[in-house]
């Protein structure tokens, strides 16, 4: 066996995970070699003094230390999501107004302007309509009633248009 | 109660359960850092810090690991991104000598002590995966298969890595280990 073959069993020894034929294989190397020897008490003294190690003890009150911080978390944790959502939320509102505000633009008639007198005259249009169906049908009443109008608006200086 | 159950009610948002969790684990997660940083202000920051993460990410916990393995998964990469946070102590090169006549008069102190004090400085000229290793293995004792899984790694690896972290930690304290001999 290569010397450093033995000591990779040297370090697996330390770990008792040595197989039946190695411990042997190993034990007949050491035998032979010195330096392979002295490797393995070198290896068995630093085992032990790692084993040694002794630790301190945490600060008291861990937990009591801990809580409050754990509290902040959670509320800044709820800040976090908050403004992970409400961030996400900006675009897609955004983008929701735009689509229904062009839905509307689309499918919903322009309301129809209700002209002044003025507008009416100046684009030489017929204010009278609705009213007009009802003069074509050339009753008498209705040219009465039309009569009558026309009489009272000439009272009051008002121009209708007559087609 | 079993942890398993203490985890869930802790999932659930149940404080006292996650206290009992911090009191069973605490010393574990404690000594982690310690043998890491060799600071027990230091070490006991990162403890706590590690708990907050765990706080933090226990409702994604799967209980497919246990509880110990997965804080201890928590637990390396806190110590790690400190690390890498205090970038200068990975600087340590393996044959800057260790001052320890100097620093501490070996009459005086136990011997005990300077050999606790050669371990603690030995181990911090290592390469931090072979830091992370040892403390694992030689230290706090855990098995190659709970090593294999806390750090995601093959057995394999565990045996190869842990040889040369103590193929690395014989090279920085052989030189010592004569003085002990000779002093005692």
């Amino acid at each position: 066996m290569k010397c450093k073959k033995a000591e990779k069993l040297i370090s697996r020894s330390l770990d008792r995970a040595l197989k039946p034929g190695e411990e042997e294989e190993l034990f007949k190397h050491l035998e032979e070699c010195p330096l392979c020897r002295q490797k393995k008490q070198e290896y068995e003294n630093i085992f032990g003094m790692l084993g040694e190690q002794v630790f301190p003890e945490p600060r008291p009150y861990f937990w009591t230390r801990l809580k409050p911080k754990l509290k902040r978390e959670v509320s800044y944790e709820s800040w976090l999501a908050w403004k992970k959502w409400g961030l996400r939320a900006i675009p897609i509102s955004l983008l929701v107004l735009i689509v229904f505000a062009s839905l509307v633009m689309i499918f919903v008639p322009a309301e129809q302007k209700e002209l002044s007198s003025a507008e009416i005259l100046l684009q030489n249009q017929n204010p009278f309509v609705e009213s007009l169906p009802l003069l074509e049908e050339g009753r008498v009443e209705n040219e009465n009633i039309h009569l009558i109008f026309t009489s009272i608006d000439g009272e009051n200086g008002v121009r209708r248009y007559f087609p | 109660m079993e942890e398993e159950k203490i985890v869930q009610s802790a999932q659930k948002g149940d404080k006292d359960a996650f206290g009992m969790l911090v009191e069973k684990h605490r010393n574990k997660m404690f000594y982690l850092a310690y043998s890491m940083t060799n600071n027990r202000e230091t070490a006991d920051d990162l403890a706590q810090e590690i708990f907050i993460k765990a706080y933090r990410a226990l409702p994604r916990f799967n209980l497919k690991s246990k509880f110990s393995t997965w804080l201890y998964r928590i637990g390396i990469n806190t110590v790690k991104d400190f690390y890498r946070k205090e970038s200068g102590i990975e600087k340590v090169s393996l044959d800057d000598h260790i001052e320890i006549e100097d620093r501490v008069d070996l009459n005086r102190e136990s011997e005990k002590q300077e050999k606790l004090e050669l371990v603690k400085r030995s181990i911090g000229k290592l390469q931090e995966k072979h830091r992370i290793i040892l403390t694992l293995r030689d230290i706090q004792g855990k098995s190659y298969s709970e090593i294999a899984e806390i750090l995601n790694i093959s057995l394999g690896t565990v045996d190869s890595r842990l040889f040369r972290a103590r193929k690395k930690l014989r090279k920085v304290m052989a030189p010592y280990l004569s003085l002990f001999r000779r002093e005692s």
